[in-house]
């Protein structure tokens, strides 16, 4: 029974009840629907809204250093500081909150195994307080890009075939089906996959209570299609959300050594003039 | 604790697409939340004094929502064939 790489980036639920009135522990809520935080969270955590405090809302890009400062300090976050996140569906937007960090190079961040979802079936406390935090003046380190894929990188990959395309999007996605899932808008003016990807859809990592499953199991399920650690991995999907949570397992539970997020997805590469695509 | 989960998430089925309903109770209120399953986007939502009222409403919300996206879909490919018939430039 094999174990994961990096456990010390989960905590529990019991961690977390234990030690969420920490000083030099932060616990962040960040949901795929952006009213769940107003309706009861965890005593004591704040929340981030994915749609506009973990993107630039200008251009089309991740926070920028200063942006991603800005949102550090004002939750009362040091660099120093144990930042918990954790969120609805699995930890899905918690997970590209935690992948914005590491590119800022947060030492300490770590997910609530089985998020939101697990803390409410267990029964917990919740409250609609809000916490006040003194603002603290973070400083991010350079960020670190060696964690994302860039366009041009993508187009090199998939030349060089050296590299494990993993998308994360769901069947009828992947194969052209469907340009978006069911109730949302079509963002590509073409359905399919980039050439040489695998298909392992990001929900299939967790468990039905939405912890991780085990080691064994994850390593099963990307091998089982060929992705191994010993080549770089791409993981992508539409937007670049759901490809962060795999880009999590892969990175931190499986210990993959160069794994990167390609958070330009689908919704860049199904619109690329001289792109291919396979279905 | 003024909010709690009322009975977990559960899927239906509504006309042939699955859809997950969560209620939670906030204050007196009841609010619910649909998602599209796969991948979980919240495409509903719903408030009322009943778990009832809540789920119908956010359910009118999401039918709503996969309606339109289903629109598009079919008005995509009919534009499609008839581009077939009728190419256009530009």
């Amino acid at each position: 029974m094999g174990t994961y790489a990096a456990p010390q980036m989960l905590v529990e639920t019991d961690w977390v009840d234990a030690h969420r009135a920490d000083r030099m522990v932060r616990l962040v809520e960040v949901d795929v629907d952006t009213y769940s935080y107003d309706e009861g969270h965890v005593p004591g955590a704040v929340g981030w809204n994915w749609s506009s405090q973990l993107c630039d809302t200008h251009q089309r890009d991740i926070l920028s250093r200063e942006q991603f400062e800005k949102l550090m300090s004002s939750a009362g976050i040091t660099p120093e500081t144990t930042v918990v996140l954790y969120g609805d569906n699995n930890n899905w937007f918690a997970a590209w909150a935690l992948w914005q960090m590491k590119i800022y190079g947060h030492r300490d961040v770590r997910l609530m195994n089985g998020g939101r979802g697990k803390w409410l079936a267990e029964g917990r406390e919740l409250t609609l307080e809000q916490p006040r935090y003194d603002v603290t003046q973070y400083t991010a380190r350079e960020p670190d890009l060696s964690l994302r894929a860039l366009l041009p990188q993508v187009r090199a990959e998939v030349e060089a075939q050296k590299t494990y395309l993993v998308d994360v999007r769901s069947g009828p996605e992947f194969t052209g089906e469907l340009l978006a899932p069911p109730g949302l808008p079509e963002t590509c003016q073409r359905g399919g996959h980039i050439p040489g990807a695998a298909s392992v859809p990001w929900g299939k990592t967790c468990n039905p209570d939405g912890t991780f499953k085990s080691y064994d199991d994850l390593k099963a399920l990307y091998e089982g299609v060929g992705v191994k650690g010993d080549r770089p991995v791409t993981a992508y999907c539409r937007i670049g959300e759901r490809s962060s949570h795999t880009w999590f397992v892969l990175k931190y539970l499986l210990g993959y050594p160069d794994v990167r997020n390609y958070d330009g997805s689908w919704t860049e590469w199904g619109n690329l003039v001289r792109a291919t695509i396979a279905k | 604790m003024s909010t709690h989960d009322v009975n977990g998430r559960r899927v239906v089925e509504k006309d042939g697409r699955k859809l997950g309903v969560t209620v939670h109770r906030v204050g007196t209120r009841f609010s619910c939340r649909v998602d599209n399953v796969d991948p979980g986007d919240v495409i509903g939502r719903g408030s009322g004094a009943t778990v009832e009222e809540a789920e119908q409403a956010a359910l009118a919300n999401a039918l709503m929502m996969l309606s339109l996206s289903q629109a598009t879909h079919q008005l995509r490919q009919s534009m499609k064939n008839l581009g077939k018939d009728f190419p256009s430039k530009g």
